[in-house]
């Protein structure tokens, strides 16, 4: 196996599941959507991999699984394909009780968001960027980031309202 | 009270086994061979194509000069020469209506076209050489990007320097193509070679030691004219057209590249066309 492949097939072992996570967030549970984000992700990640600084594959790959999300959502098609009401995706929903309930309730919250204020949620208080990070990622000015996490958590708030209280840190 | 990350740790979803992980690892990898095999063969045939293209469009673009083909002595000036080309069978506009034609055949929708400057060419070893006329720096729908601060094509550095060459909007960007001065005349007259290195990435710096002119002109084995056309773009995808064409407007050959989104090269040989043959 040559020393590219080696290194990246290394990296993605340790990393993909995480990816898929950021994936699952970004897509509120769309299974599907998610992991085609990641292997796109990848597979763009494979051909830059020997301009990829040592020690930066994640934050390339994060940026990347980033960027393909925020272009998907500013696809036509993307909008028609991404109203639903439902989860999309049963298989992450399982039966309804105790902690299945409440992330079902948080991903249905986050399929509720606009695109954008999903985006931000999910950059901010999942991946822990600062505002400056997000503004290069979703290519929007700090204060649209600023606006659209403080909207996108009252939502949030409002919608988990019966089933959880929310504590942004 | 919950603390947001918490919920988006549970809602996010549970990690994958170990056997999962290994299987997707080796799709990934799968994946990510495809797609560089997909991107080098694109590039390679780009580079290949290029055996015969814009004969046909020099000579009714641009001013001709007749450069003797004879190397110069070093450190005087250009040596590439830039000779006339055959007059063309059949006239450009016709070609392009070809290659839209023959691209939409294949379901690629090719808004209008712009035609970027035609460069001369040249065979060498590894690869083609191209030669920039006078004064089509930066007209003409050429530009040259300044690679290295303090070493752009348009500097004062007149000891060389690599840059990258664009021609249209984005056109060769494509194709990476590395451009070398190797003239010691001011920018202004000189010539310019470029190497087309389907493998190498932009910003490889060729040597100057590796880049002589008299080289490309010396080994050169056949020689002709590139034309690209920045087909235009739409949403996620763009449109790019090489071709060459001997001086004898010969064994044309005409390559689509379009890129989508996904950073997918979508190689659409159109070398067997009848319509682009001329």
């Amino acid at each position: 196996m040559r020393r590219r492949d080696r290194e990246f097939a290394e990296f993605v072992g340790a990393r993909r599941a995480q990816l898929v996570r950021t994936a699952r967030l970004l897509t509120a549970g769309d299974e599907h959507t998610a992991e085609d984000l990641v292997q796109t992700a990848l597979t763009k990640l494979y051909l830059a991999w020997p301009r990829v600084e040592p020690g930066g594959a994640d934050a390339y790959a994060r940026r990347v699984l980033v960027n393909t999300f925020v272009d998907l959502t500013r696809r036509p098609w993307w909008r028609r394909e991404a109203v639903a009401e439902e989860l999309p995706d049963a298989a992450l929903r399982g039966s309804v009780d105790g902690a299945v309930a409440e992330s079902d309730a948080v991903r249905a919250a986050l399929a509720a968001l606009p695109d954008g204020q999903r985006t931000a949620v999910v950059l901010r208080h999942w991946l822990d960027l600062d505002v400056a990070e997000c503004s290069r990622l979703m290519k929007v000015d700090p204060g649209t980031v600023k606006s659209q996490t403080a909207r996108g958590l009252a939502k949030l708030r409002t919608l988990l309202a019966d089933d959880v209280e929310v504590a942004a840190r | 009270m919950t603390e947001l990350r918490d919920l988006l740790e549970r809602a996010a979803g549970p990690e994958v086994s170990g056997g999962d992980v290994a299987t997707a690892v080796g799709a990934d990898l799968a994946r990510g061979r495809r797609a560089l095999r997909r991107r080098t063969t694109a590039r390679a045939v780009a580079g290949v194509a290029v055996v015969g293209a814009l004969a046909l469009v020099v000579p009714r673009v641009l001013p001709t000069v007749d450069g003797g083909g004879d190397a110069g002595p070093a450190g005087q000036g250009p040596s590439v020469s830039v000779t006339q080309g055959q007059p063309p069978e059949r006239p450009a506009a016709e070609v392009y209506a070809g290659v839209e034609a023959a691209l939409a055949e294949r379901g690629l929708a090719v808004p209008p076209h712009t035609t970027g400057s035609p460069l001369r060419w040249t065979t060498v070893d590894g690869g083609l050489w191209f030669s920039l006329p006078p004064g089509a720096v930066g007209a003409g729908g050429v530009e040259m990007t300044p690679l290295l601060p303090g070493k752009g094509l348009r500097g004062d550095n007149h000891g060389g320097g690599s840059g990258e060459m664009a021609v249209g909007p984005q056109g060769l960007h494509t194709l990476g193509l590395v451009l070398q001065r190797v003239s010691q005349q001011p920018v202004e007259d000189a010539e310019y070679c470029a190497l087309i290195q389907p493998e190498r990435q932009l910003g490889y710096e060729v040597t100057d030691e590796s880049i002589r002119s008299d080289t490309c002109v010396q080994r050169g084995v056949d020689s002709g004219t590139l034309f690209v056309t920045e087909s235009g773009s739409d949403w996620n995808t763009r449109y790019v057209t090489v071709g060459l064409v001997r001086d004898d407007a010969t064994a044309v050959s005409v390559t689509a590249t379009v890129e989508d989104d996904f950073g997918t090269d979508v190689l659409v040989d159109l070398a067997q066309d009848p319509r682009l043959r001329w």
